[in-house]
């Protein structure tokens, strides 16, 4: 492995960098031993502005536990009316908290209109979430689900009714909030847990922060391309957080189709807009887009190299390209490095 | 955070990597405007210019460089000057510049062809047909008041509550109206125009490690190639009149290069006062200048993206991007006027 030629090319300046910084530094990350490890004592990822608690509201500063209160309510399925759906029946850690479905399944079998998307460093997101941003903050944002007919269906006053009456709810609301259970809270403790999923472990972090090995040549040289004015995916995934944070139309908009951001704000510009997702672990947050229309990664690269599906509001950045079936190999081999096994697997966000 | 740890460690690597001394080029321009009439013309510095711009070295004692580390916060580290005449480094927070000073609002009025530029909308087009804005996006750093004497007055960008703006930047981003506000403190006076920098200073272009909002990735402004940020980014949709030709993208995005190719200068002309209270001073932007600078002749003879660079060639919104930057001079891209 380390005889490992590495091609002569600029993104081999930045590990020479990093290892700069990292041999230089005076204080370096801790690592945290405990054997559960606390959901709130995480480092930023590498290029993400400002540390996970500085995050968060001044009204709703991050604590262990309130960021344990919403773990426990993320896989509350008293918070659907049928009580069969919680928060992670649509977003499972094995799919980076991600729907495998098209489309989120809630009460009753009702179906959603969008894909749920993976929910990795959320925290830094400032732009309004959901697909379309409607909202500002992930305490606002995690009320909608529990009241959308169509996903859990039960009106916030009735959540916090069935949490008044579990002793134990109550108990730890008062802990984390020193007030029994009310709607901005349990909003605020979701948003809390939400907050603390951070992934920052794929071999494209170690890669970023120093370490020249982490990527195989394929996967370089998949790399090379994804940043390439050729194929212009850096446009929207930027380096360090993989996406700009923005809301674009990526060329997945038929005419009759869902409208995205324009139902927010009304913009023409805005017709089929919708969030640019981060992509760490896409590799399995399979199936792709706002409407789960593409099965795999494979199909997502066809769309963008097509130039999209036609429509004539498609992002003026969003050009056809081609690639050779090598060059595609690399490119799905760069998106595989993106994984972080870690964040898939990791206890601390196990229900308990 | 450890890489968060330490703007110094980016400046000695960069040495060590790149080389000081590679190449500078400094523009220098200048523009006049006189009467709320944008009239004037730049005269370019050329290559090797010497930079005239301040020295900034006020207000530049102690204030540590938060976000980027220790030791870059003394006021000789402030004081050095990179290529561009500017400080060396990028500071995220510093005092503000001592003395009375008055908060002095300019409101951005983004236009085409004199009549208001909307975002996200279709915006007629002289000759017909309309231009539909999905992005513009820039930054203003370094701004000067000149005063009647014509020396540079530094004034500090600050936000709504008076606190210097982080970076001493201000990001302009066409789809948050709140951007387009910005606001100084200014010495009590009658000043005889405005001068700042379409971009960033070298010594933030340059910085290699992540840095705090406005210079984060979420500003789109962000190179993904390790160094440098794009000063200025647009992207629209031009749809000719009466066809059925499908509409033509446009992009423009116009970058600086690492110690080369700096933030072109905007010097704008006309009566400004700075009093106890002070009225909101509209400052227009001209897109279909920024248009027409991106169409003109420029020299790309030796124009190479930075190392490290992106593979393969750059995008003809980059090569656009630098037309635009080189005539910028030759462009009436901002410009006062009354009411």
């Amino acid at each position: 492995m380390l005889a490992k030629t590495q091609p002569v090319h600029f993104r081999n300046w930045q590990p020479a960098l990093g290892f700069l910084v990292f041999a230089c530094s005076a204080t370096p990350d801790t690592v945290n031993l405990e054997p559960t490890p606390n959901l709130t004592e995480v480092s930023s990822p590498f290029g993400f502005s400002g540390s996970l608690a500085s995050t968060a509201p001044a009204d709703n500063q991050l604590t262990e536990s309130r960021a344990k209160l919403g773990r426990r309510l993320f896989f509350e399925t008293a918070l659907s009316r049928t009580r069969e759906v919680s928060c992670s029946s649509c977003h499972e850690q094995s799919h980076a908290f991600a729907d495998p479905r098209p489309v989120s399944v809630g009460v009753e079998g009702k179906m959603g209109k969008r894909n749920a998307p993976g929910l990795a460093n959320l925290a830094w997101v400032r732009t309004g979430l959901f697909w379309d941003g409607r909202v500002a903050s992930l305490e606002e944002q995690t009320g909608k689900p529990i009241e959308d007919a169509n996903e859990m269906d039960l009106p916030l006053s009735e959540a916090v009714a069935r949490l008044n009456s579990d002793a134990s709810y109550v108990a730890e609301f008062q802990a984390a909030y020193a007030e029994p259970p009310s709607e901005l809270s349990l909003r605020q403790a979701l948003a809390s847990f939400v907050r603390t999923l951070v992934s920052s472990n794929s071999r494209y972090d170690a890669f970023l922060t120093g370490d020249s090995f982490a990527l195989s040549d394929s996967e370089q040289r998949g790399s090379d391309l994804f940043f390439s004015s050729r194929t212009g995916c850096f446009h929207c995934h930027t380096e360090r957080t993989l996406t700009n944070d923005g809301f674009f139309n990526n060329g997945s908009y038929e005419p009759g189709g869902d409208i995205g951001r324009k139902g927010v704000t009304g913009r023409t510009g805005d017709l089929g807009k919708f969030r640019v997702p981060g992509l760490r672990n896409i590799a399995l947050t399979a199936p792709y887009l706002h409407d789960g229309s593409l099965p795999t990664l494979s199909d997502v690269i066809d769309h963008y190299a097509k130039g999209g599906r036609g429509d004539p509001s498609t992002d003026v950045q969003i050009e056809p390209f081609e690639l050779n079936a090598a060059e595609k190999s690399d490119l799905l081999a760069f998106l595989g490095a993106l994984t972080d096994q870690k964040f898939l697997t990791d206890p601390k966000y196990i229900e308990r | 955070m450890l890489l968060r740890e330490g703007i110094f460690f980016s400046a000695v690597s960069m040495s060590m990597i790149l080389g000081c001394g590679i190449a500078s080029n400094t523009s220098e321009g200048k523009q006049t405007n006189t009467g709320g009439t944008a009239t004037g013309s730049f005269a370019s510095g050329g290559t090797g210019g010497t930079s005239t711009g301040s020295s900034f070295a006020s207000g530049g004692t102690g204030g540590a460089a938060q976000g980027q580390g220790s030791g870059q916060g003394s006021g000789g580290a402030l004081a050095a000057t990179g290529p561009d005449g500017f400080p060396a480094v990028c500071v995220n927070s510093r005092p503000l510049i001592p003395g009375e000073r008055e908060p002095v609002a300019f409101s951005l009025k983004l236009e085409l062809n004199g009549k208001p530029l909307i975002y996200g909308e279709n915006n007629a087009l002289a000759g017909g047909g309309t231009l539909l804005l999905s992005n513009l996006r820039f930054y203003i750093s370094e701004v000067n008041l000149v005063d009647a004497s014509n020396q540079r007055v530094p004034v500090d960008l600050v936000d709504s509550g008076g606190h210097r703006k982080p970076y001493n930047v201000q990001f302009v981003n066409a789809e948050a109206p709140e951007s387009l506000g910005l606001r100084v403190r200014a010495p009590v006076g009658t000043y005889s125009g405005v001068e700042f920098l379409l971009g960033l200073t070298d010594g933030c272009n340059n910085t290699f490690l992540p840095l705090d909002p406005p210079l984060d990735e979420a500003s789109q402004l962000k190179w993904p190639h390790t160094f440098g940020y794009l000063f200025l980014r647009y992207e629209g949709m031009v749809t000719e009149p009466l066809t059925i030709m499908p509409s033509t993208a446009q992009m423009v995005h116009m970058g600086g290069g690492i110690h080369e190719r700096m933030a072109p200068k905007i010097s704008v002309l006309g009566a400004i006062t700075v009093a106890k209270a002070n009225a909101e001073i509209p400052l227009k932007f001209a897109l279909d200048e920024v248009l027409k600078g991106a169409a003109m002749p420029a020299d790309l003879a030796n124009f190479m993206l930075p190392p490290p660079a992106p593979p393969g060639p750059p995008g003809a919104e980059i090569l656009a991007g630098e037309h635009l930057r080189q005539n910028v001079p030759k462009l009436t891209i901002f410009s006062l006027s009354g009411p």
